[in-house]
């Protein structure tokens, strides 16, 4: 049997083959997704996720605010 | 364009092909073709995600939309930030731990191989006819523009791509998109820079910005609740959303950027690069349209901004069009004085006529259609339209020497980063779904899949200049497919959807599902006016309830032991 991925390994193929799902199929959790490695600038992935977030509303509140102001 | 920009351009041309050649010149093994090795920095692949975004078309018809309409466009790229944080929790961990090479091998490991082949398939097509559509559509703008003919464009940018991406692949593609981007955010400063400073001595760059305001070219966010209603806010942030996970979750022209990354931090981190920047981009490419709207109050613009259409409308219509420029030049001239007084108003610490100029740009825009409409008699074609040609025009008309040459390399800059992403992911998915995986096993050397990988490239290269060359006679055939590959954006992440987000869903369901999901989005797109980006939501909880259904009800293969 052919094997898409010159990286795969025989248990990633064992899966397929048997369209099983397996743990590694399925949403990582806890420390599994995280990588490893300080995140620059903001120390922690949550950190991050969360200035993203709140720079994007704050950015759509300045263009609401940019659209509404009387110039 | 005079010969200093023309240097320009082909500095542009000849540098950026070298360097892609020279980037990607020890290429030993697919790896390294396809996925640059895996070695590649964050900020690196951010910029080549965000330059195979933005292609050309987006770029000049970004500028128009709020040259015509105002800058609700904007929040399509609202969602952009969250779907990027939504990515890099759940799909982009998936596809680096399972080092795939291409977002659709993931689903056989996860479904079967019919799920697998599907998907692939379905973007082989989608994609394979749509790169032919970006390289059409600014190829015909430039040719009017540049006084070229079409096959020379298309040649101009799809040539220097194909040649790069064929000796480098991927990291070809990264290389130059980085050069790229940077051309393109040095030419959204310059436009924007030049567009203010091009205003009238008498007219403030705020009396610049309460004139489109007045004119409703500031409008930005609309609370309608309709469906029907394009670019609300809400259809932004729900459609836009599932239309972004989408594209940067599901489409192999961006899944192959981010696979690109050294370790599954920069993958992440090339995402969030790009959540930080897209929305603040796209507010100044739209920002810039709406000065240039408010520049040609100044400046007489084209009656039609086509100049191959203008002047075969002289040649074959005179008569007809005499009375109808009258009556545009003089729409123009009173629009000019109502901005003026406008701005006088302001300055003497009133507000300015508002309604005043807003009944001035009616008229304005009566006598410009009266314009096209005497084209359109004229000469039966009643599909003209020339939005795509009003950022052009200003820029070949109204920047000094060089700058021209500059922009028209920003907008190359734009076309090539799209294809060059394009030509490489077609090829990959051909290579890796397709020839890899139905082939005997143990078949195959690391050269001779290089070679048929830059086979694949040439062929996709090839594939879309043909598709261009032969757009205009294609027509029809060409927005069937493209409506083929609305329908399949919101579809193809439901299938996703049940990927990662049930352990019930089979590959069964998730195959029909998908059938089923196109066709329902195709009956909501045909039969009803809801905007395309609520086909997304339409398309992906479609799939993930019909997906999840028929999973329950067929037989799924139990895990050995």
């Amino acid at each position: 049997m052919a094997i898409g991925s010159p990286r795969e390994t025989k248990g990633h193929a064992g899966a397929r083959r048997a369209g099983q799902v397996t743990s590694w199929t399925m949403p990582p959790t806890g420390d599994d997704n995280s990588d490893s490695g300080r995140v620059p600038v903001f120390g922690t992935w949550r950190a991050i996720y969360v200035s993203v977030v709140v720079a994007n509303l704050i950015v759509m509140t300045l263009i609401y605010l940019f659209s509404r102001f009387s110039f | 364009m005079s010969a200093i920009d023309w240097a320009v351009l082909f500095v542009y041309l000849i540098g950026i092909v070298a360097l892609g050649y020279w980037v990607g010149r020890n290429n030993r093994k697919i790896d390294d073709f396809f996925l640059a090795g895996r070695e590649m920095p964050w900020w690196a692949v951010g910029l080549s995600v965000m330059a195979t975004q933005i292609s050309a078309i987006t770029f000049i018809s970004t500028t128009a939309q709020a040259y015509t309409d105002g800058m609700r466009f904007l929040v399509v790229y609202f969602a952009l930030p969250f779907a990027m944080v939504i990515l890099c929790v759940t799909l982009v961990p998936f596809f680096y731990r399972a080092q795939v090479f291409t977002a659709y091998e993931y689903l056989e490991r996860r479904f079967d191989l019919k799920t697998r082949t599907l998907t692939s398939l379905c973007f082989l097509l989608q994609r394979g006819m749509a790169v032919g559509v970006t390289l059409y559509a600014p190829s015909i703008v430039l040719a009017s523009i540049l006084g070229l003919s079409e096959t020379t464009t298309i040649f101009m940018m799809a040539g220097g791509t194909i040649l790069y991406v064929l000796k480098g692949g991927n990291r070809s593609v990264i290389w130059t998109d980085v050069v790229q981007m940077g051309i393109i955010w040095f030419g959204i400063f310059l436009c924007l820079f030049i567009a203010i400073w091009n205003l009238p001595d008498t007219f403030s760059f705020r009396d610049a910005l309460g004139l489109a305001q007045a004119n409703g070219r500031l409008n930005t966010i609309s609370l309608d609740t309709s469906l029907e209603t394009p670019y609300t806010l809400w259809a932004g942030l729900i459609g836009g959303l599932f239309l972004m996970l989408s594209y940067f979750g599901c489409d192999q022209s961006q899944v192959q950027r981010y696979l690109s990354g050294s370790s599954l931090k920069e993958s992440r981190l090339s995402l969030l690069f790009n959540a930080f920047l897209k929305v603040p981009m796209q507010f100044l490419i739209l920002l810039t349209g709406a000065l240039v709207f408010v520049f040609f109050h100044f400046e007489k613009p084209p009656a039609l901004f086509n100049p191959v259409a203008e002047a075969r409308l002289r040649q074959i219509a005179p008569a007809e069009l005499g009375p109808a420029e009258d009556r545009y030049t003089a729409a123009f001239e009173a629009r000019k004085t109502k901005a003026v007084a406008f701005a006088e108003a302001r300055r003497q610490g009133g507000e300015g006529d508002g309604p005043a100029l807003v009944a001035a740009q009616a008229e304005f825009n009566a006598a410009r259609t009266g314009v096209v409409d005497v084209y359109k008699k004229a000469t039966g074609d009643a599909g003209y339209g020339d939005n795509n040609y009003i950022f052009l025009t200003y820029i070949l008309n109204e920047l000094p020497k060089g700058a021209v040459g500059l922009v028209i390399a920003v907008i190359f800059a734009a076309a090539m980063s799209t294809l060059s992403g394009e030509f490489n992911s077609l090829a990959t998915a051909s290579m890796i779904d397709f020839v890899r995986r139905f082939r005997a096993p143990g078949s195959g050397s690391d050269s001779g899949d290089l070679m048929l990988s830059r086979a694949f490239t040439a062929f996709w290269g090839g594939f879309a200049v043909l598709i261009a060359m032969q757009a205009g006679r294609l027509g029809s055939a060409i927005e069937v497919v493209n409506r083929f590959g609305s329908y399949f954006y919101g579809s193809i992440l439901g299938v996703f959807m049940l990927a990662i987000l049930t352990k019930r869903a089979n590959g069964t369901g998730a195959s029909l599902g998908l059938f089923i999901g196109m066709a329902v989005v195709g009956t909501v797109a045909t039969t009803t006016k809801v905007h395309f980006l609520w086909w997304n939501v339409v398309g992906a909880v479609t799939v993930f309830v019909v997906g999840y259904l028929i999973s329950l009800a067929t037989p799924t293969k139990q895990a050995a032991a």
